[in-house]
């Protein structure tokens, strides 16, 4: 078949639409392969720095030590480093993973009222509301981290309330930046709900408080979802505001990561990273077994 | 006769066992938690293996608050007045002013630590103590600069050599050891740390490849072979040779003085109200089995002589046998530093970033 053959075909009779517009089908072919090469494409260039950490992880290193270089691609394989991941690493992988889901479920019970009142209620100065919630993406993290910093100090010398270099004050540091992510998620799912919905629901006898349970909140579920995913991965990654108020005998992993790169070369980072990739991967396969994630990622219920 | 009641001869007897174990005894502390301000990652628990169970025995739980001495320095400043958040604090060099003239530090009873008397003088005072040191130096690749026809090198100056453009690469100005490069420099043409132009000057000469103040990032260069040469602490050199690099190292002379010396400080902070736990601390931190241990893990100089008088018959050295860290006590004693007093950092983080944004 020549090139210019799937042209000519396409712009054949037989393939405009009943408006005239030219149609794509046959272009499929062609486009299926340069579309699928685009995304292999993407696809590397999203996972190659995750498979050159895998890679390096099997690496033995020239030193087999706890202070080795380890390169890309392995010259050997060796899962050494995986078993000498220090206790310290994974407590400090532990310590992320409980802040982290603390605030993601924290910011969906702040978030989620507060972006229901922001698209639903009427009142005077909505727009400036909707503006104050959304300052804490606007403020540097360092900015973040030196104010709480300032901030839990003075209450502790103020009110005695002990929350600085505490779990508690990292967590409220987190759940400032975290929650905004909430808001514009479930924000811009109710805001293409339609209200009728509503009315219909009151008409056959529902609350309001049934109302939001059964139809308002499946129908915005994606849009939650999606907020806490945000949040948990803000406060997982999160070093700038850590650095300032991580927990005395407490270090976040990514503190731990950014503390090793400077100052040290442990062998053991690229195992743990892998392993915290392969949870992650393994997290969402679960998901999508136990809740279906189409299901999350589209709502349950009928849309208005 | 005098009879002597049960009760009084009871007590006598504790006293006198009291007394005889006086002597002998270490101090003993009640429980209490010395929270020690130190770097993250891995360092704790370096000094946890080491130190944990002798300083548990003696009553004293180590709790680390993980960080750098910047930030340390910004939670003393958050917290003035009030209760230190930490007792002992790890103290930079170039932070060292700063730590005194907001009198975060109080002073230490030096008599309480007995493993000073192994240190070179110009290591503490009264209020902060060096607990480990570092060497920042030249890093070269021996292989690529002979492939290239350049010469060693011997100086800072030496690094703006032509063909070594962008194959330089120099610590950062958020890292200690870009004071070190810009003293060199300026010291090497006819500058000085209150008249560092001279010494910017050199460092655009030299077209660095990058600054970077993380280590992981000069081991990644090394090996890939993008740089050839780095302005860093001698040790990394130890390791990249243990790795298979043909690595050498040399220290320039400025102001008539060979090697240069970067120290770590601990200093306590002063609302602590564990002084005497933390003084007990410093002097385990300054033991030999400890200081050992810096050295074999972390490639750091150690403070006691007595250690580096140990180590340095058994220093790693490079292909042609040079050692690549000084380990000597004299070299300790007869080493150079920036004299941060005069040292304007704001103006100095203003014109390193020229350089490098011009690069």
């Amino acid at each position: 078949m020549s090139v210019t053959a799937p042209l000519a075909k396409a712009t054949s009779a037989q393939n405009r639409s009943r408006f005239g517009v030219l149609s794509l089908r046959p272009h499929i072919r062609w486009g299926g392969a340069i579309g699928w090469a685009w995304v292999a494409l993407v696809l590397l260039f999203i996972y190659a720095p995750t498979l050159v950490i895998v890679g390096a992880s099997v690496d033995p290193g020239k030193y087999l030590a706890n202070r080795a270089f380890l390169q890309f691609p392995p010259h050997g394989f060796t899962l050494h480093w995986y078993v000498s991941i220090p206790p310290s690493l994974w407590k400090s992988v532990w310590i992320s993973f409980e802040l982290a889901a603390a605030v993601a479920v924290g910011a969906v019970i702040v978030g989620v009222p507060a972006a229901l009142g922001l698209v639903r209620a009427k009142f005077r100065g909505r727009s400036i509301a909707a503006g104050i919630f959304r300052t804490p993406l606007q403020i540097p993290f360092i900015v973040t981290g030196i104010a709480f910093l300032q901030t839990l100090q003075w209450l502790d010398g103020t009110l005695g309330l002990r929350l600085q270099s505490s779990f508690s004050g990292l967590y409220l540091a987190h759940l400032f930046v975290a929650t905004p992510y909430v808001i514009s998620a479930a924000g811009s799912a109710i805001a293409q709900l339609s209200p009728r919905l509503d009315e219909a629901a009151a008409s056959l006898g529902a609350t309001r408080w049934r109302t939001l349970w059964r139809v308002t909140l499946p129908l915005i579920l994606p849009g939650i979802f999606a907020g806490a995913m945000f949040a948990f991965l803000v406060s997982f990654t999160d070093v700038t505001i850590a650095v300032f108020l991580v927990p005395d005998d407490m270090t976040t992993f990514p503190v731990w990561v950014y503390s090793s790169i400077q100052n040290d070369l442990d062998s053991s980072l690229p195992a743990l990273s892998t392993l915290v990739f392969l949870f992650s991967i393994a997290a969402i396969i679960l998901l999508q077994r136990v809740v279906g994630l189409e299901k999350v990622l589209r709502g349950s219920g009928a849309r208005g | 006769m005098y009879k002597l009641s049960m009760p009084l001869l009871a007590l006598l007897a504790t006293f006198g066992a009291g007394a005889a174990d006086a002597q002998t005894a270490t101090p003993h502390f009640d429980n209490v938690t010395l929270r020690v301000a130190t770097f993250a990652g891995s360092w704790p628990d370096l000094i946890k293996a080491e130190l944990s169970a002798p300083l548990e025995a003696a009553g004293i739980k180590l709790e680390f608050v993980p960080g750098t001495s910047a930030q340390f320095l910004a939670k003393l400043v958050a917290s003035k007045g009030q209760a230190a958040p930490f007792d002992v604090v790890e103290i930079a060099d170039e932070d060292y002013p700063d730590f005194r003239t907001g009198k975060f530090i109080r002073q230490i009873d030096l008599k309480q630590i007995p493993n000073l008397s192994h240190l070179n003088a110009s290591l503490y005072d009264d209020y902060h103590v060096a607990n480990w040191l570092s060497e920042p130096s030249i890093v070269y690749d021996v292989d690529k600069f002979k492939a290239a026809g350049i010469p060693a090198p011997n100086k800072f100056s030496d690094l703006e050599d032509p063909r070594l453009k962008r194959r330089v690469l120099v610590a950062d100005i958020s890292s200690y050891i870009s004071y070190y490069e810009i003293t060199g420099l300026a010291y090497e043409n006819g500058g000085s740390e209150k008249q560092p132009e001279a010494g910017f000057a050199a460092l655009k000469a030299i077209t660095p490849h990058s600054a970077t103040s993380a280590i992981g990032q000069v081991a990644q260069l090394f090996q890939s072979g993008d740089i050839w040469a780095a302005i860093w602490p001698a040790h990394i050199a130890q390791r990249l040779a243990a790795a298979g690099l043909n690595v050498s190292v040399v220290h320039p002379h400025i102001q008539g003085k060979q090697v240069a010396i970067a120290r770590g400080y601990v200093g306590i902070t002063t609302n602590s109200e564990q002084s005497a736990a933390a003084e007990y601390y410093i002097n385990a931190i300054l033991a030999p089995a400890v200081q050992t241990r810096f050295y074999q893990v972390g490639g750091l100089t150690p403070v006691n002589n007595d250690v580096l008088q140990t180590i340095s018959s058994s220093a790693a050295l490079d292909k042609s046998g040079v050692p690549f860290v000084k380990l000597r006590p004299e070299d300790v004693a007869n080493a150079w530093w920036p004299d941060y007093t005069m040292i304007n950092r704001r103006d100095w983080s203003r014109q390193f970033d020229r350089v490098l944004a011009t690069n």
